[in-house]
């Protein structure tokens, strides 16, 4: 009992002696930052507060707060005991305005008493200013870690951060790597980008695993040792020709310089502890912000000879393959057929591939898989083009094999790969499905897949002169006065060779009874003188003469038999034929006939006459 | 006499073997067309040209290598030639159709009346040398008639020859005036093909004028009048107006 009330009496003692603690309200933040810098302002109450209320921030973004904790602390020391509570309230802030800026102060209740916390100057220095280094006060008490200003490096590279390229002149689609790397010689406990570089022109393939812990090596420049980070590596392919930029890389980290028994001045020769958490000695967080410089990257065009008309764009290593499920089948049933590109380049860049397909296969839309993998030479892989096709009509078809360009940029040449092609038989379908196509009006019209232009003409192809008209020529002209010139002289030579040549004939013909009548008169002249033998000379002379001129018989030609022919061709009655034969008959019988020759030589020179005349009469 | 014989016979045989080198160019520029070398294609098509040959199928492929190439106002250029020469060859209205479907302006030409149509395709169905050629047989045809009626005796054949050779001689006086009509016509480069990409067409020969429209290249203009430097051009939709005579090729 008499224990209890000793323990009682000591507890009421230590409460009490809490109550007799001070209270104090302190505000704590860096006196110096740059515009821009994130760092924290913290407000301890030791002893559990209530109704917190912070202050206006001016020339400050307020990132996050207030953000509250409390500890509580119990010590014994030599059988006495000291318990002791704090209440912080933390502010991240970002400066914004540059000059001297004051912290007003926060005001907070405790034991319904108010407090107030003294207010803080702050200096924000430019971003530019690196002639002083931020320093921070260190964000947590638990840690007991003193809060000392102290002077950065005066060293600027005791980190930086270092953009490179493999190839600052690539070809356009060419694979260039650009890698971050961290030198550092101090300890950094994190870091944050803050601003990635933007790749205008580029295409971008980020190939660092995020889920690895960064590689970390040992460099030597100008003697000195640094731990090289490699933070990230991005393949790039560039999209367009000419200069181009990588814009920086910003990154925020906290370098942790330790410091050993307050040896302040000369620290670098102990930063040799890198990313390890210090466990001994003062620890001092440098907050920096780092940035990689611009890389100028000047992009080669594709060479333009023997470019390749279905080159379109793809640049590396690559190889296409082709695969088809069946090449026998039935109509409307599915193909599937597909292409794979793999190798080493802008694969996930290609669009479309130039496969042809029969006119009468129904396509549709590639299914596209990538299997891409990112290694640290870059980014290597597959792409897939899966093709459904559904042949609609029965018949032999062909695929043609795919063929496949791409720029070699080792052997810096186009090289174009090609599949297989296949022949696919596709059978007539059988019952349900083949109805499907034969539904409706089956009919289609004929597609035009494509238009061109008509192909050139071949040899033999007509050559003409310059202005060479044959109308309005010489010969032209000499063409339409000849055929004029030739008839002139063909009208006239004929009519005169008709004159000449008609003369005759048509004189004997049209004077043939004339020269009968006057070889008659004579003979009635020899009748009266009774000369019989001059008397039939003169008859015979008339009859075959009038039949000579008449139907243009030569004389020598003239007998019984062609007169009789020439009258039957001129349409002369038979009788009358018959008649004139037997004048002429009579004519040569009475001419050696003895007897009345007086009465005979007037009857024959009668019948004559008459048969003359009826010969007249009959071929009028 | 047996010197101009000899000149004859030296000129025949100089044709020939001028003909047998065109004829191998012109197969050296069809083949390179083919494997796709459509400038030296067209370097072997104009050797031919600028020996002073003229031909439309040379023309042809000469529009289809610049076609190719994808210089639009060179091949419709060259395609328009070949009309000239060749009005009916569906081959050049299938070309010229495709390549001025591609070219950046679409005039719209003022619709011919259906005889005025028929009339064209029936002027344009032979040659200036074939429609004389035409005109020196009607007239031959018609002399013939009317010697035969000038010697005939029998009136039935008289006639009918006296009025088949007016007939014939009307015919001959028509593809006479026809003929004419091409030969002025083939003379005469009246149209030419716009070689700058964008021109705008001027009120006035002035370059200060005002800008009444605006034409692409390979657009086809008919040249009305010239002052200076400066064509004053119409275009198929009936537009009107001045540019400089740099900025386009005469068909």
């Amino acid at each position: 009992m008499k224990r209890f009330f000793k323990i009682l009496i000591i507890l009421i003692i230590s409460v009490s002696s809490v109550n007799a603690q001070e209270v104090k309200f302190t505000a704590s933040a860096p006196k110096t930052v740059r515009v821009g810098e994130q760092f924290q302002l913290v407000y301890t109450l030791n002893g559990r507060g209530s109704n917190f209320r912070g202050p206006r921030f001016e020339g400050f973004q307020n990132l996050s707060g207030p953000n509250s904790s409390s500890s509580s602390n119990v010590q014994i020391i030599n059988g006495s005991m000291t318990r002791s509570v704090s209440n912080t309230y933390t502010y991240y802030l970002r400066a914004t305005k540059e000059g001297e800026n004051t912290i007003p102060p926060a005001t907070i209740y405790y034991d319904k008493k108010k407090y107030e916390s003294e207010s803080l100057k702050v200096k924000v220095i430019s971003k530019g200013s690196t002639s002083r280094q931020t320093q921070q006060k260190s964000s947590s008490k638990q840690k007991n870690i003193k809060n000392r200003q102290i002077q950065s490096p005066r060293n600027e590279k005791e980190v930086f951060l270092e953009a490179t390229v493999d190839n600052t002149n690539p070809y356009m689609g060419e694979q260039i790597i650009v890698s971050y790397r961290l030198f550092t010689k101090v300890a950094i406990s994190s870091m944050s980008i803050n601003k990635l570089s933007s790749f205008g022109g580029f295409w971008s393939k980020n190939i660092t695993d995020e889920n690895q812990r960064l590689s970390q090596t040992t460099e030597h420049i100008n003697g000195e040792e640094y731990v090289v980070a490699e933070i990230r590596k991005i393949a790039l392919y560039p999209q367009m020709t000419g200069d181009l930029v990588i814009e920086p890389m910003e990154l925020e980290c906290i370098a942790q310089i330790r410091q050993q028994n307050n040896s302040q001045r000369n620290s670098r020769s102990f930063f040799d502890d890198f990313f390890n958490s210090p466990f001994g000695g003062n620890v001092y967080n440098v907050n920096k912000s780092l940035k990689s410089e611009p890389l100028k990257i000047k992009v080669k065009p594709l060479p333009l000879k023997n470019k390749p008309s279905e080159f379109n764009g793809a640049v590396g290593k690559l190889t296409v393959r082709s695969k088809i499920d069946k090449t026998e089948l039935k109509v409307n049933d599915a193909i599937n057929f597909s292409v794979t590109i793999s190798g080493k380049g802008n694969i996930e860049l290609i669009d479309e591939l130039n496969v042809l397909f029969p006119p009468d296969f129904e396509v549709y839309d590639p299914k596209i898989t990538n299997n891409i993998k990112t290694t640290n030479t870059g980014v290597s892989g597959s792409r897939k083009f899966e093709y459904l096709l559904i042949p609609r009509n029965s018949g032999q078809f062909v695929i043609e094999g795919v063929e496949f360009t791409y720029f070699d940029v080792l052997e810096k040449k186009y090289k174009t790969s090609r599949t297989s092609k296949y022949t696919i038989n596709v059978e007539k379908g059988s019952g349900v499905a083949s109805n499907i196509s034969y539904s409706g009006v089956a009919q289609e019209d004929i597609r035009y897949i494509g238009t061109d232009i008509m192909h050139i003409k071949k040899l033999p192809i007509k050559l003409l002169k310059i202005d060479n008209y044959f109308f309005g020529s010489t010969a032209f002209y000499l063409l339409l006065i000849i055929p004029v010139l030739l008839l002139i002289i063909f009208v006239f030579v004929w009519k005169n060779l008709k004159k000449k040549h008609g003369n005759i004939a048509l004189m004997r013909h049209n004077n043939a009874t004339k020269v009968a009548k006057r070889n008659l008169k004579k003979a009635s002249s020899f009748l009266k003188e009774n000369n019989k033998k001059e008397f039939y000379i003169e008859i015979s002379q008339a009859l075959w003469g009038y039949l000579s001129d008449k139907f243009q018989i030569p004389r020598a030609d003239i007998s019984m038999n062609s007169v009789n022919e020439a009258l039957t061709k001129r349409n002369v009655k038979p009788e009358i034929i018959e008649k004139f034969i037997e004048t002429l008959n009579n004519c040569e019988f009475a001419r050696f006939a003895p007897g009345d020759a007086t009465s005979m030589m007037e009857v024959i020179y009668n019948e004559a006459l008459e048969i003359i005349s009826r010969i007249e009469r009959e071929l009028r | 006499m047996r010197k101009k014989i000899s000149i004859v016979v030296f000129l025949f045989f100089y044709i020939g073997l001028f003909a047998s080198e065109n004829d191998s160019l012109i197969n050296n520029a069809n083949k390179q067309y083919s494997e796709g070398l459509y400038t030296k294609a067209i370097e072997n098509y104009q050797k031919v040209i600028d020996k002073g040959y003229t031909s439309s199928e040379l023309f042809f492929n000469l529009g289809n290598s610049y076609f190719k190439m994808n210089d639009l106002p060179s091949s419709i250029l060259y395609y328009e030639r070949a009309r000239r020469l060749a009005p009916n060859d569906d081959d050049i209205q299938f070309n010229l159709k495709i390549v001025n479907s591609r070219i950046p302006d679409k005039i719209e030409k003022v619709p011919e009346l259906f005889f005025k149509q028929w009339w064209n395709s029936f002027y344009n169905m032979f040659s200036v040398n074939n429609w004389a050629k035409i005109t020196i047989l009607m007239f031959v045809i018609s002399l013939v008639f009317i010697g035969v009626f000038v010697l005939s005796k029998q009136r039935r054949i008289k006639i009918i020859n006296f009025w088949l050779g007016i007939l014939f001689f009307l015919v001959f006086v028509f593809s006479f005036s026809l003929s004419y009509q091409k030969y002025i016509y083939s003379q005469k480069h009246h149209e030419a093909i716009v070689f700058t990409s964008t021109i705008t067409i001027k009120s006035s020969p002035n370059i200060n004028s005002v800008d009444l429209f605006v034409i692409h290249e390979g657009s086809k203009l008919i040249i009305t009048d010239k002052v200076d430097d400066w064509f004053e051009i119409r275009i198929a939709n009936g537009g009107v107006g001045w540019l400089l005579q740099s900025s386009v090729k005469i068909i």
